[in-house]
């Protein structure tokens, strides 16, 4: 298809409005100077409607499209010879060319690891697409799925980067928190912070978040610094809301104990027994995730001491089970 | 990206043409075919697309003056006039994306490009905040990882030592591995079985041994296939359950068919349950807020997973 102007094209009175919102785009971006509302009908003023009115509300609602798009339009009034005239620019630092310098193993890597990582969705593979790079097929054999398609994680995940405090609702109440990282666990993602009102470095799981966050402007708190994100959440659910101040010895079946060992640590270990079994000492203060880890065992696990943790989870059993002692 | 259906509004062609002509632009020529699978864009709306934006430029639109850009024999082209090259700042979306799929493929213990994906995220620091420091995936190592990953590469047939915790035993089996994945914090191998002669799943921390054959067959090609668990599963057992407020959880843990939330503050839930065994175990975690109201034969099932546990506290 050969190029052909517009303007020569015989008898079209109008164009779509797309091609009027990228002609729009192309004015602002190619001028060094602001572009002045009478100079942009001068120039283009046979793609809008007749009528002042009329080209004025198509013209915001062009600008609307481009800003929408992500277009930083920039409005000022000038001075000078054009005094009090409105004028429009496009800000070229957030539109710009750019070039990183990604030498081609650099920009590999990337594609590679958009090729494995699944996220449910096209987030990871636009930035990629950004950068210059392609989607490329996985040839690694390997993929790990993580998915993040929770609308509200790019925005968290912005307020982590540029320190900006963020208020939402959980379990019904306001929270105002300074958030440091997310976290992706087992299908969920959470939101590692420190609570303003609690004092305190804590965790939320954003698909309970109750609501569209709220964020501060930019470096509004100081991040501590080293954190690193592993460290600050409790890894082992059994830890939580003060669960470490007892402790209980379970022991694990051989064909669980390989996964238990893995999860607690080689230090949790108490015993080694003859069959492959092993008994672990766990904290239980958190009864609710003591119980929960435990029961996710069956049978292959059984509380061994203290008799008052062994019998609660006795009578709890009794309980489901519909016995009595 | 799969093409979407029906007419775009003039943001969606906007945003589409400011992604897509920059790069179209450091290519100079790019088929068809190929830029509308890498934008996840039908070959139409492309078409439709390069075309308008070639009608684009400055005043007066002369053809010196358009941007340069044309299709010929499946081929769009461009031309030394450039008008729409820029970028724009990365999105909060494509700088998370970004952030993760970095963080991601680090974690992962069989990527090689680790050296080379560090230094472009050096170089790209100054992106708006696609740093992977701020994010954190449960991506981990595990004993035999590297020798499947290998075998899948290889394609050598391996068998393996695996344990089944339904019935709590371990049995040999045969396989030919595909692909290996991870989700949920869990590893997988999908593999031709050679004992039930068919394609199945295979947790990685449940192999307890692993022989290599130096049996080969040209290693499988293609992405790997991550299924979709549970609530698509065409072999397990359609469960209903109620839950108590207390035991919503289950709801918001595992993937459900349908969730209905009752009058009494309880939830009604259809979920696919693979086996008694993992549907005996929710059931216990959930204690007595959590019931069976169907399949029939379903129905004790809590209250006897619970009375098997106490024989083994009564054994004693």
């Amino acid at each position: 298809m050969a190029p052909y102007s517009v303007a020569a094209m015989p008898g079209k009175k109008k164009i779509p409005s797309t091609e009027r919102i990228i002609n729009l785009l192309v004015l602002l971006t190619e001028s060094n100077v602001p572009v002045t509302y009478e100079r942009i009908m001068n120039d283009m003023g046979e793609q809008y409607p007749v009528g002042d009115e009329a080209r004025r509300i198509t013209f915001e609602r062009d600008k609307k499209v481009l800003r929408d798009a992500g277009v930083p339009i920039v409005k000022q009034v000038l001075g000078g010879n054009d005094a009090g005239k409105t004028a429009y620019s496009v800000d070229k630092s957030e539109y710009a060319l750019v070039d990183f310098g990604l030498n081609h193993d650099e920009m590999s890597a990337l594609q590679q690891a958009a090729a494995i990582v699944r996220m449910g969705t096209p987030w990871g593979g636009r930035a990629v697409l950004w950068l210059g790079g392609e989607i490329v097929d996985d040839h690694e054999h390997t993929a790990a799925r993580v998915v993040a398609d929770d609308a509200r994680l790019p925005a968290l995940h912005e307020a982590c980067a540029r320190r900006r405090t963020t208020a939402f609702s959980y379990h019904g109440r306001a929270r105002t928190v300074h958030p440091y990282g997310l976290m992706a666990r087992r299908g969920f993602w959470y939101l590692i912070c420190h609570d303003t009102e609690r004092a305190a470095v804590t965790r939320y799981r954003v698909d309970r978040i109750e609501d569209e966050p709220t964020f501060s402007g930019p470096d509004s708190f100081d991040r501590p610094a080293g954190i690193v994100l592993e460290d600050l959440f409790a890894r082992d659910a059994k830890l939580f809301d003060g669960g470490d101040d007892e402790h209980a010895i379970v022991r694990v079946e051989g064909r669980l104990a390989p996964g238990v060992v893995r999860e607690l640590g080689e230090e949790a270990v108490r015993a080694r027994l003859a069959d492959g079994s092993v008994e672990v000492r766990v904290p239980c203060g958190n009864r609710f995730a003591f119980r929960n880890w435990l029961f996710a065992m069956v049978d292959r696990a059984e509380v061994i001491a203290p008799e008052e943790v062994r019998a609660e989870i006795v009578a709890e059993l009794e309980s489901i089970a519909g016995v009595g002692p | 990206m799969s093409p979407k259906r029906g007419p775009r509004s003039a943001t969606e062609r906007i945003t589409g043409l400011l992604e897509m002509v920059p790069w179209l632009m450091e290519r100079d020529e790019v088929p068809v075919a190929e830029m509308a699978r890498q934008f996840g864009i039908s070959e139409d709306d492309l078409i439709a697309d390069i075309e308008m934006a070639a009608m684009c430029g400055l005043p007066p639109y002369s053809p010196w003056e358009l941007t340069e850009m044309w299709i010929e024999d499946g081929v769009i082209h461009t031309g030394p006039n450039k008008h729409l090259e820029r970028r724009l700042r990365l999105s909060k979306q494509e700088a998370f994306g970004l952030a993760l799929l970095a963080r991601a493929a680090l974690e992962m213990p069989n990527f090689k490009a680790r050296g080379a994906l560090r230094s472009a995220l050096n170089k790209l620091e100054s992106v708006n905040s696609a740093s992977e420091e701020l994010v954190d995936v449960d991506v981990v190592d595990l004993p035999f990882l590297a020798e499947v990953t290998e075998a899948a590469r290889q394609g050598e047939r391996i068998l393996i030592r695996y344990w089944k915790p339904s019935d709590n035993s371990e049995t040999e089996r045969s396989v030919w591995v595909r692909g290996v994945f991870t989700d949920i914090g869990n590893w997988y191998m999908t593999a031709d079985d050679e004992k039930s002669r068919d394609l199945r799943h295979f947790r990685i921390d449940r192999i307890r041994g692993l022989t290599h054959t130096d049996e080969f067959r040209t290693p499988h090609s293609g992405a790997v296939d991550v299924p979709s668990w549970f609530a698509d599963s065409p072999s397990g057992t359609v469960v209903t359950i109620e839950a108590d407020a207390s035991a919503r959880w289950i709801a918001e843990t595992y993937p459900c068919r349908s969730v209905e939330d009752l009058a009494d503050g309880g939830t009604r839930i259809v979920l696919v349950a693979t086996s008694e065994h993992w549907l005996g175990r929710l059931l216990l975690r959930a204690g007595r807020s959590a019931r069976v109201t169907a399949p029939a034969h379903l129905v004790g099932l809590g209250r006897a997973t619970a009375g098997s546990v106490l024989d083994r506290y009564r054994a004693k």
